[in-house]
């Protein structure tokens, strides 16, 4: 599993496309792929841990064609803009 | 406490980077410092004022029900920002340096958050926000949506409790001002908050509205983290028998209670009482609401004067209330008091 964010009937992306996404970010932003991987794993579960950051996930996504409306991608969309403001 | 970051190859002296408040106060700045005149001219507003001046009044009405209670209780938490920080030093509390560099960052990111919302009302909203230069607090008033329902008591309450924790207060009031502000306020309302926007989303997106709230929900996130983290500490205290702190499990569920019925006012307010029209979903609000109340209360602190039946009961009991309320009339009332206080030059 690429990302410890536990499970969620909002995860339609498969693995391989969130391995991919995270490596794209790492090259964008010159980091790790561990450490886009944690601040994306911080975006998603920071609060309670059995529950998921809706301000970012499920329909937050919406309108968003690059993420396919998956809150993980749409986390990883998030810590890439994070870096260019 | 000393210590070694070995996989960043540097050492410590006085800061345990160990510490949950480490790791709190070092996401707060990897991702908590995004620049909010930065996100705006980055994403813009043109689709968000499209989408705006495509609604229906009811629909705009909907949506200014739910920014005004995020633009004054974003307001109401930063003005606590300060006590937030004395607080920190607290004689009850386990004194760390890393705690205090956390209320740093955490104050600064509730700041952030006042600006960007303020800068969203009067930049695309401005039809529904004609007026909303007073302060919710030094004899202003909140804004006339949010005086309405019950997030301005919401926040007169946890300021009440705030002032009382941060000048000199004991373990309990210490408690009960972090469930209002940290689990009340975060966790429940503004949880409950994006889980509404997120439906309305579907039917009138706002791309910026949507970015900002997600930083800011990312924010908040580790706000709700540090009011658990500070619950936990003067829990374990009350379980091994120290004195002073006998009580605060007790105090941490009468407050979540005493909020509860407020948060719901407010979740009403935004859909049943308008009749819902962008799908904000007050049914499947207080399904996700149980929710997260459970994850807080008896998962995380594992509480032991939690009631599984007390969450449903209160929110019954509430929205039997509700249904009788004639917001209409008090958002009416508010803004002819918003009005005067204006004139009369109120700060």
């Amino acid at each position: 599993m690429p990302l410890d964010v536990g499970d969620s009937d909002d995860f339609i992306a498969s693995e391989d496309e969130i391995q991919q996404a995270l490596e794209e970010a790492a090259e964008e932003t010159g980091e790790t792929v561990e450490a886009v991987a944690e601040g994306v794993e911080h975006i998603m579960t920071s609060g309670t841990g059995a529950a998921t950051n809706e301000g970012v996930a499920g329909a937050g996504a919406v309108d968003n064609e690059d993420t396919e409306s998956d809150p993980r991608l749409e986390a990883i969309e998030l810590y890439k803009l994070r870096r260019e403001i | 406490m000393a210590t070694q970051k070995e996989t960043q190859g540097f050492e410590t002296g006085r800061i345990d980077t160990d510490s949950k408040w480490y790791e709190l106060y070092q996401k707060g700045i990897e991702l908590g410092t995004w620049d909010v005149e930065k996100l705006v001219d980055k994403v813009g507003f043109k689709d968000d004022l499209d989408t705006w001046r495509s609604l229906e009044d009811e629909e705009k009405e909907q949506w200014a029900r739910l920014i005004a209670a995020f633009a004054d209780l974003e307001q109401a938490v930063a003005e606590d920002g300060r006590r937030i920080i004395e607080q920190m030093s607290s004689p009850y509390l386990d004194d760390n340096i890393e705690k205090e560099m956390y209320a740093t960052v955490f104050t600064m990111t509730e700041a952030k958050h006042v600006q960007f919302f303020d800068i969203y009302i009067n930049t695309v909203m401005k039809d529904f926000f004609p007026q909303s230069s007073l302060d919710i607090r030094r004899g202003g008033h909140p804004l006339p949506r949010t005086a309405a329902c019950g997030m301005s008591d919401l926040g007169e309450r946890q300021g009440a409790f705030m002032a009382a924790a941060a000048d000199g207060g004991d373990p309990k009031d210490i408690a009960r001002a972090a469930t209002i502000y940290h689990l009340g306020v975060e966790g429940v309302a503004a949880r409950g908050g994006y889980y509404m926007k997120n439906q309305m989303m579907s039917e009138a997106p706002l791309p910026l509205l949507n970015k900002g709230f997600q930083f800011v929900s990312t924010d908040e996130g580790r706000h709700v983290t540090h009011g658990l983290e500070l619950l936990n500490e003067l829990l374990e205290k009350e379980r091994a028998g120290h004195p002073e702190y006998q009580g605060v499990d007790q105090v941490i569920w009468e407050e979540a209670l005493e909020t509860l019925p407020l948060v719901m006012d407010t979740a009403y307010f935004v859909s049943d009482a308008i009749d819902d029209p962008l799908g904000a979903d007050f049914n499947g609000l207080i399904q996700r609401g149980a929710e997260l109340w459970r994850a807080q209360y008896l998962e995380t602190l594992e509480l032991e004067s939690y009631d599984p039946n007390a969450f449903m009961d209160t929110v019954q009991e509430a929205v039997d209330r509700f249904e009788d309320k004639d917001y209409d009339a008090l958002i009416e009332r508010n803004e002819e008091i918003y009005s005067r206080k204006l004139q009369e030059g109120v700060a």
